[in-house]
């Protein structure tokens, strides 16, 4: 069979520093030569064209999928320009589809000349090698081109989380110690072409898995979102002419790019600081710090990340090529919330990672749960660019930090119906709370942190794919930060297991249980902490067959009372597999966002709505909000309340010490020695 | 006529930066709170909180659902007249406090100046 010839774009082969190759790249000649083509209506016409397209691909992947997380969104469509540029998106999670643009430009370095592979019309890729572009091992990209007329004019990608993928403990491996360990790691290559499948290839894959029939599908899914777009993207180009979509899909980064500049020329030029703590590395509980310092100057951005915690002995790492696409989420769906999504808006932002810290590990490193690390990074760079952006035309952006937390949950085994299943139990992560706003509180159940667009389960559909359901699920009581303004709430939910035929294989990846997650901001404080939490041999379900169960309130509520029989077990968040069968409950406690601004300056009367909703306890009305009501009737006493706050304003002045006199006591102190160990030097120099 | 130039610049929900005298002063009650090209803090008054005056534990034990009092503190920065709590931190013990904002003057009076000439 004879190869046809397809043209590429001119292309740098040289991708020995694939991860700076995150940035666009030059425009090609026909970019530039058709880059003014179309008039401004038709561009904005074409470029929602684009995001029409990815949406639908979106779609697409979520209704044929199987994996929870894909099913709930955890997912990102994206398309490129010919080089593989992300000149438009569809989230879930924005930085699944920044991240498709690495395999891509290595597919376009490595394979497109290599004659055993080349790219054609119909050829279907896929990688999972966090090296080659995927956040971690789980987050699998299929990626095809568009070819029309023998030009290769763009690439489409759909990326979705993985519930199992092989990795030395079902779902992610939080305590795999290097890259050999933490899942299956595929080259981007070619597993199909003319828009078929090879199926020995496929079945290949799922072989790999402890769960061979979901990745096959999970995989089939991500190609059918691929085919519908490029079908849906050569339509286009046909339409067009193959040089006006090339010029116009370029324009949309450049457009990108000159609205960053102008976005960022209106905010204050300075130094904007933000530093928070991981409490946990996967294998092993101590102290990382993740240090973000952003310098604004005219249109520029200059991250330094010095200060951020050594690489890790496990699987809480991330490559150099991540920091960047994490900024998709302050950026994307904040900042520039007005703009269309594309490489562009991350362009004028410098990234400065010293060599050998959890957010530049080497290549050898385990990075399964490299999204950790990173989840901080979004905090402090979401916290410092919101300060940045403060006095601006465009403070109804701005937030707190939404919750950081992740403490999501696995089961993997047989299932009620006799099938082999993996699940991620996210509601907890992706119904984490958002962060305060400047005049609103946060949004309960909003969204894991690393993209706002994201859904919880399906509890029905849960229950019918594992052998388990749920006992309550409720909006975390003071699981958010306080402030004038509070943060969402996570959602606070148990399972227990039911009709597991043999034994169910169930642990959790997290942090967030010595050290909160969610800064708040201006005053505000920050959301809540979560232990791992199960009780092994519960009588809930007897206690349900006699009717004596109450669903309680809380998480809080369940372990205080100790509302049923068991063996009551509590851990750091990442606690690892343990078999569970019948009876066996597991709690997981989402958390919640930072505040805004000083608690006493809340309204009373929405502290007394909170408390009458269940979201705050009376402790937190009394001892933070300094309400004062009636127990009765719940109604505000307003000048008690006064009297209350201006006593409270007054003791901090009386307790709080002048600057140099407290920070000579504070430099005195430091945490225990154990809590260090990963730490770095304590306290070490921070940019 | 009063001076067209605005005089403070609200850069935060409590913070103010008087461009004539280049302070941060207190957005409650114009209190002085240092030279604005230092870091607001050294103006305040500071204390170190058990976080478990916050985040109440539920139990007892090493996971008490509240963050652990030996690993985490909360530093709260107030204005020294008002008592406006104006920053919060948590901060490992001892763990130097964050220079958060540190406002180019020269640009933000230059922006203003331009402001007002239009
Ligand atoms: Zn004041």
């Amino acid at each position: 069979m004879s190869i046809q010839e397809v043209t590429l774009p001119e292309f740098n082969t040289d991708i020995d520093d694939l991860f700076a190759r995150m940035n666009p790249e030059p425009q090609t000649s026909m970019e530039e030569e058709y880059a003014d083509e179309m008039s401004d209506i038709d561009f904005s016409i074409f470029r929602h064209k684009l995001a029409t397209i990815a949406t639908e691909g979106k779609e697409v992947m979520a209704k044929l999928g199987v994996s929870s997380a894909l099913r709930s969104e955890d997912s990102g469509t994206g398309v490129y320009t010919a080089s593989g540029d992300m000149c438009g998106a569809a989230a879930g999670v924005y930085y699944h589809a920044l991240s498709g643009q690495l395999p891509i430009k290595y597919t376009l370095s490595k394979w497109a000349t290599e004659e055993s592979v080349r790219i054609e019309d119909g050829d279907i890729f896929f990688s999972t090698d966090p090296i080659y572009g995927a956040t971690h091992t789980p987050d699998q990209i299929a990626f095809m081109p568009v070819i029309v007329d023998g030009i290769l004019v763009g690439w489409v990608s759909a990326v979705a989380h993985q519930a199992d993928v092989g990795a030395m403990e079902p779902g992610l491996s939080a305590v795999a110690r290097n890259a050999w360990s933490d899942g299956v790691r595929l080259l981007p290559q070619k597993i199909g072409s003319n828009y078929g499948l090879r199926e020995d290839l496929v079945q290949s894959i799922g072989n790999m898995t402890r769960v061979p029939d979901e990745q096959v599908l999970d995989i089939k899914a991500r190609v059918a979102a691929c085919t519908r777009m490029v079908r849906r993207m050569k339509k286009i180009a046909e339409d067009l002419g193959t040089e006006s979509f090339v010029g116009a899909a370029r324009r949309c980064v450049d457009d990108g790019r000159v609205q960053v500049r102008r976005r960022l020329q209106e905010f204050n030029d300075g130094t904007y600081r933000s530093t928070v703590f991981i409490d946990g590395v996967g294998g092993d509980m101590g102290l990382q710090r993740i240090h973000c310092a952003i310098t604004k100057k005219g249109d520029e951005l200059h991250v330094n990340l010095q200060g951020t915690s050594p690489q890790n002995p496990f699987a809480f790492n991330a490559y150099a090529s991540m920091p960047v696409t994490t900024l998709a989420n302050p950026f994307f769906s904040y900042l520039l919330s007005d703009v269309p999504p594309s490489v562009g808006l991350l362009d004028q932002i410098k990234m400065e990672i010293p060599d050998g810290t959890c957010l530049s590990a080497s290549a050898d490193a385990a990075v399964s749960c490299s999204l950790w690390p990173t989840f901080l990074l979004q905090a402090a760079a979401h916290c410092a660019t919101m300060k940045m952006a403060f006095d601006s035309d465009h403070r109804d952006k701005l937030s707190a930090t939404q919750s950081a937390n992740a403490v999501g949950g696995y089961g993997v085994g047989v299932n009620q119906h006799g099938l082999l299943a993996a699940d991620l139990y996210v509601d907890p992560v992706n119904g984490s709370g958002g962060g305060a706003r400047p005049d609103a509180d946060g949004v309960d159940v909003f969204a894991g942190i690393w993209g706002n667009y994201m859904d919880t389960n399906d509890a029905e559909e849960l229950e019918i794919r594992g052998p388990y359901y749920k006992i309550y699920s409720r909006i975390a009581r003071d699981g958010h930060g306080f402030g004038k303004f509070r943060g969402g709430s996570g959602q606070d939910t148990a399972y227990v297991a039911h009709k597991v035929p043999d034994a169910l294989s169930h642990g959790t990846m997290g942090f967030g249980t010595k050290f909160p997650t969610a800064p708040g901001i201006f005053g505000g404080y920050a959301g809540n902490t979560t232990p791992g939490a199960y009780i092994i041999g519960s009588d809930v379900i007897d206690r349900m067959r006699s009717g004596e169960w109450d669903a309680p309130n809380s998480t809080g509520e369940l372990v205080e009372n100790r509302l049923c029989e068991g063996e009551y077990n509590f851990d750091y968040a990442t606690y690892p597999a343990i078999n569970v069968t019948d009876g066996d409950v597991w709690m997981m406690v989402g958390a919640g966002g930072g505040g805004w601004g000083d608690a006493l300056e809340r309204d009373p009367q929405m502290v007394v709505d909170d408390l009458r909703a269940g979201v705050i306890s009376e402790f937190t009305v009394k001892e933070i909000y300094k309400v004062a009501y009636d127990p009765e009737s719940l109604l505000v006493e307003a000048d008690e309340t006064e009297k209350l706050r201006d006593e409270a304003r007054a003791e901090r002045k009386q307790v709080g010490k002048p600057y140099n006199e407290f920070i000579q006591e504070w430099e005195q102190q430091s945490p225990p020695e154990h809590a260090l160990k990963y730490f770095g030097e304590f306290p070490g120099t921070v940019a | 006529m009063a001076d067209k130039t605005p005089s403070k610049v609200q850069v935060a929900e409590y913070l103010d930066i008087n461009l004539d005298l280049e302070v941060w002063e207190c957005n409650k009650c114009s209190h002085g709170l240092g030279a604005a090209t230092q870091n607001y803090k050294e103006g305040c008054l500071i204390r170190d909180r058990s976080p478990e005056d916050i985040h109440q534990p539920i139990i007892e034990g090493e996971y008490t659902f509240a963050p652990d009092p030996e690993w985490c503190r909360i530093i709260e920065c107030y204005c020294p007249n008002c008592g406006v709590l104006i920053d919060t931190e948590y901060l490992p013990p001892g763990h130097p406090l964050t220079h958060d904002m540190e406002i180019d003057i020269e640009q933000l009076k230059a922006k203003h100046s331009a402001n007002e000439g239009q």
